[in-house]
């Protein structure tokens, strides 16, 4: 019987070992090479999104009277114009096109230094004097025909007569864009996209956004952005389920949908407000007991657990907890009847209740309380704004203001009271107490009745990657990228 | 109106009434007809509504069935069966379910009756409908009529209901299809018919709630009535609807009530036929009845009249023979042609004649021997009276022969006196007898009847105051206004003088003579009064008969001498007289003297007899 040594019998099996630990490594390193490779953003491609809103321009001195389409238009607005201020994830002031800002003691005045080096997409440097030229009407309708705007180099000025504690808030959202008006009328933007061409006639309406190379925050991951608009919620479902779209927004009702069919969803936290105001002059309107038996007989778990699919939670008051943190405080549970009940102060005519007939949940809250108000006693019926006179309005109000003082001034503003002792106090106050009770004075006489927060609802395709939420109203598509194959990526 | 005329009249009557008649008939067979025809098409149409309605129904059923039996509403009735089962996700689901079976109504409810999901009114989840719970064996059932409610109406609708139970509870399916004017719609309707519906969702009529096919019907007020009646009877009824005044506008409907499971009363369907085909059809009739009617009358006028002139032939024949014998042609006779009743009564007529001419023929064959006689009695009688002196005065002549020559001288010259004078008598008698037969035609010339009458009682003058008689008065009483009048002068003047002469002689014991003259109409009147003894009636009759006289010495023919002198002038005599009163004699002339057959007569008459 022949014997090897040990160690010659142990340098094969170090050598094995070596080979084995050595191939590991390579595969190890390969795979993590692959890995990070995958994981690193990549230039190029178009990314497809699908709005269900129809929009009919870009242009942000236009303002449409749906809030629903005015808030796409800002989204997309937001691609190709840059405000003074951003609002960062926590819903803080942040610099944008402006580093730095000021005020006086009594906030009348404010100086806000713009960014060195921004250029607008032509090439055209950015100067006080082109953004006060944008701001000035937005200001004005703001803040008084007394404000004003005016810039020298690189120092922009906005005063007025009286404070502006929430001037801050207000050019970080909103229209508050800066843009150049060209000699030929049209506008340039200092923002991550460039419109290339765009047919808001065509059936589906379709806008596109190639990248903007000279933008300030950085070119852009994808090379261009295609928007079709006015899609239906179902269609943008079965787009992203079988990779036609990259990015839609999606109705509550096909949430439950998309996620059964394997599409990413994305929700936001509940922002946008479903809220029946009696601004009429109508002689229901103005009966207290009637409004009073009205809000009371209306089921808001309904509302937000069926007609909007659970994307919604039932609101008793204006703000949502996570922005006030006192919306506990206000009652959203099930309907009942008033002391005077509901008999007492029952309407001759029905109810009109109206909507915005291009917005489908509205509608859908609207016709769940007709239901509730005729379960009540009180006949109503729901018709589309603009067809006939209205008792009462369903209303979306999107809430882009973190800050629990500027959003309620915000939605008191789009519920047309902005006059109001309660909306200036809102305004000027940012006490949790003080708004707690300016809230709690704004709901006090029914006028207005909280139905709903809604979140926002996104479907996600599969090659899309770092999908930055959208928050505050834009779409923060600059950091987007999509993981496609190399010749997909080349279109 | 002549015996044709009438007998035309009397069968275009006949005819016309017999065409009326007919075409009443027509008119109104046609629209029993009529009327019969669209009753069955209306059945007709019913039985079809029904059959439509029948299987729409089973349609329904299958459909529910068929929904109710998916696996998609099993696993529905497995997950709501779960104790805090999230029914949220389902709330869309009947509408898309409603949309693949092609139903208007469409619910799932949980075993409390609570809805899930409703395609009708999708905000209406989780509000009960308890009448689902009322039955217990809906899979057995078909469907139903049943009222809907909506968000924005309540609607008519066919139903039916059907139940899933997984363990234990009940998950219950039900819906169906709209009953509206689109069901309308798939009813085949024959021209001139149409389908309505009413809805019967208020207790009192709505117009807006009754549709055709095409939508909401104009004046859906007419058809209140009918609603009404049905709603209060819940039973068939039927009424024509009058859309205007003209009849052809005018529909006639049946309804029928469409019940709900309880017997209630939730539609009524309406099948109208239209009566303008009717109408057209009755206007046509009519004008072909007054058309055929106008030609069978104008047929029947043409016939009537060769059967009136046929049948009236004969009559005519007689009728004209009966004037020619009027006429004095006496042996005038009837064509008989025939053996019918006018056959005879021609026969009889002509035996008639016949008849009365050998009678007339007799009787002037008497008359005239009776004349001769008479005329023989007064000629014998005339001429006697001078034939006797005559005779004595020749017997004196030859007795005075034996006379010697102075007495016979003397005897001879009183005798040829005597015969001369005699003669002279006898002479005038001729003359008299002469001149009446010789009456010559007038000659007619203007003439003053006044002055005539003045100029003859002028010439009796002298014998009013004759001495040794009592005299006579004249008066005068002319109309000097009177016109002059067509007359012979010369007979009117002899006309005068028989009656003046008359008068005298009438008046032995003398009188009053009145002469009047006066204008009546056309015509002049001229009375000679007297104021002797008068007549008898006796004479008044035999007053103008030649050669009659109450005179001793008259020949009887003055008076007839004047009537036929006035005769001749057209005119008329007459006399008034009673004994004891006078007598008038009144004399009417056409002032005008118009020639007629009697002139030629009288023109033509001879001069002698």
């Amino acid at each position: 019987m022949k014997f090897r040594s040990s160690a010659a019998a142990s340098r094969p099996a170090f050598a094995r070992a070596a080979l084995a630990g050595a191939g590991a490594a390579v595969i190890f390193f390969s795979v993590l090479t692959l890995a990070i490779a995958s994981t690193r953003p990549r230039y190029g491609g178009t990314l497809r999104v699908e709005l269900r809103e129809r929009v009919t321009t870009l242009d942000p001195r236009v303002r449409p009277a749906e809030a629903q389409i005015a808030r796409a238009q800002e989204e997309l607005d937001a691609l190709v114009f840059d405000r003074l201020l951003r609002l960062d994830d926590q819903g803080r002031v942040a610099p944008a096109l402006a580093v730095t800002w000021q005020s006086d003691g009594g906030d009348k005045r404010w100086q806000f230094q713009l960014r060195p080096g921004v250029q607008f997409s032509d090439g055209t440097p950015l100067t006080a004097e082109i953004a006060a030229a944008a701001l000035a009407p937005v200001v004005a309708s703001e803040f008084g025909s007394d404000a004003r705007v005016s810039g020298a180099g690189e120092l922009l000025t906005i005063e007025s007569a009286e404070s502006m504690p929430g001037l801050p808030q207000e050019m970080a959202t909103g229209r508050n864009f800066i843009f150049r008006v060209a000699a030929d009328g049209t506008l340039g933007g200092t923002g991550p996209f460039i419109p290339d061409h765009w047919n808001f006639n065509a059936q589906p309406a379709q806008a596109t956004f190639a990248a903007n190379a000279r933008c300030w925050a950085g070119r852009p991951f994808v090379d261009r952005v295609t928007v079709t608009l006015g899609v239906d919620s179902t269609r943008i479902e079965a787009d992203l389920e079988f990779g036609l779209a990259d990015a839609g927004e999606l109705a509550p009702a096909e949430m439950r949908l998309a996620a059964e069919r394997g599409v990413r969803t994305w929700s936001s936290q509940p922002m946008d407000l479903f809220v029946l105001a009696f601004d009429s002059e109508r002689l229901a309107a103005q009966d207290a007991l009637l409004r009073e038996a009205i809000a009371a007989a209306i089921d808001r778990n309904a509302i937000a657990n069926v007609v909007l699919q659970r994307q919604a939670i039932a609101a008793g008051a204006l703000l949502p907890d996570w922005i006030s943190g006192y919306a506990f405080l206000f009652p959203a549970g099930p309907p009942s009847a008033v002391k005077t009940g509901a008999t007492a102060v029952r309407p001759t005519a029905p109810l009109v209740l109206v909507y915005d007939s291009q917005d489908a949940e509205a509608r859908a809250v609207a016709e769940r309380v007709v239901v509730d108000l005729r379960a009540a006693g009180v006949a109503a019926e729901a018709v589309a704004a603009g067809t006939q006179a209205a008792d009462a309005r369903v209303a979306r109000i999107p809430i882009a203001q973190p800050d629990p003082s500027a959003a309620l001034a915000y939605v008191l503003a789009a519920l047309a009271r902005p006059g109001s002792p309660v909306a200036s106090a809102a305004a000027s106050d940012a006490d949790p107490e003080s708004q707690y009770a300016a809230e709690r004075a704004a709901l006090a006489d029914f006028r207005i009745v909280p139905l709903a927060h809604e979140s926002e609802n996104w479907g996600l395709g599969a090659a899309l990657r770092d999908w930055m939420a959208p928050r505050w109203g834009d779409l923060r598509l600059a950091d987007a990228w999509l993981d496609l194959p190399a010749a997909a990526n080349t279109q | 109106m002549s015996f044709r005329v009438k007998l035309l009249f009397a069968f275009t009557l006949t005819v016309g009434a017999a065409v009326a008649l007919v075409a009443w008939g027509v008119s109104v067979s046609t629209r029993r007809a009529f009327e019969q025809f669209e009753t069955q098409r209306s059945q007709t149409l019913l039985a079809q509504f029904q059959t439509e309605f029948a299987q729409r129904g089973e349609v329904v059923a299958q459909r529910i069935s068929a929904i109710a039996d998916s696996e998609a509403t099993l696993r529905m009735a497995l997950d709501l069966s779960r104790p805090g089962a999230d029914s949220s996700i389902y709330v869309n689901d009947a509408q898309s379910l409603a949309k693949s079976f092609d139903l208007d109504y469409l619910d799932f409810a949980t075993d409390d009756s609570a809805l899930v999901s409703s395609a009708e009114w999708p905000a209406r989840f989780g509000y009960k409908n308890d009448w689902i719970a009322s039955e217990s064996d809906w899979n057995g059932k078909g469907a139903f009529l049943a009222r809907v409610e909506t968000a924005d109406s309540v609607q008519l609708g066919l139903l039916a209901v059907r139940v899933v139970p997984v363990e234990g509870k009940n998950l219950y399916v039900f819906g169906g299809q709209r009953l509206d004017n689109n069901f309308l719609g798939t009813l085949v309707l024959p021209a001139g018919m149409r389908a309505l519906l009413y809805t019967n969702l208020d207790s009192s009529f709505a117009a807006a709630a009754l549709s055709d096919a095409a939508g909401p019907v104009a004046g859906a007020d007419h058809f209140e009535a009918l609603v009404t009646r049905v709603q209060q009877e819940n039973a068939p009824d039927s009424q024509v609807i009058v859309w205007s005044a003209d009849p052809a506008d005018r529909e006639a409907f049946s309804a029928i009530p469409l019940r709900g499971r309880g017997g209630d009363l939730l539609g009524i369907f309406l099948v109208g036929s239209s009566e303008r085909d009717l109408v057209t059809e009755l206007t046509f009739i009519r004008s072909l009845a007054i058309l055929v009617g106008g030609a069978g009358i104008l047929l029947g006028i043409i016939v009537s009249w060769w059967i009136a002139a046929r049948v009236t032939r004969p009559l005519a024949r007689l009728s004209r023979t009966v004037d020619e014998v009027a006429a004095g042609d006496w042996s005038a006779r009837v064509d008989v042609r025939s053996r019918d009743e006018v056959g005879r009564l021609g026969t009889a007529f002509n035996d008639m004649t016949r008849q009365l001419a050998e009678q007339r023929d007799r009787l002037i064959q008497a008359e005239r021997v009776a004349a001769w006689r008479d005329v023989a009695r007064r000629l014998a009688h005339e001429l006697k009276n001078p034939l006797f002196p005559l005779q004595i005065t020749v017997e004196n002549l030859q007795r005075a022969r034996e006379l010697d020559a102075a007495q016979f001288d003397e005897i001879f010259l009183e005798s040829t006196g005597t015969l001369r004078a005699e003669l002279e008598s006898l002479k005038a008698i001729v003359a008299r007898f002469a001149d009446f037969a010789k009456m010559p035609a007038p000659e007619f010339e203007s003439v003053d009847l006044n002055e005539i009458a003045r100029a003859v009682v002028r010439l009796f003058e002298p014998q009013f105051s004759t001495v040794g008689r009592p005299q006579i008065a004249t008066e005068f009483s002319l109309d000097e206004r009177l016109p002059r009048v067509d007359a012979d002068p010369l007979l009117l003047h002899k006309v005068l003088e028989n009656l003046i002469a008359n008068a005298i002689d009438a008046m032995p014991s003398g009188g009053v003579i009145a002469v009047r003259t006066r204008r009546k109409d056309e015509n002049a009147e001229l009375e000679i009064s007297d104021t002797g003894a008068g007549l008898t009636s006796d004479e008044r009759a035999r007053l103008f008969t030649p050669y009659s006289t109450t005179k001793q010495h008259g020949t009887g023919l003055g008076l007839a001498i004047v009537q036929a002198v006035v005769t001749d002038h057209g005119g008329t005599v007459e006399v008034d007289s009673a004994p004891g009163t006078g007598t008038t004699f009144r004399i009417v002339l056409p002032i005008v003297h118009r020639r007629q057959p009697a002139d030629e007569a009288a023109s033509a008459r001879p001069e002698t007899p």
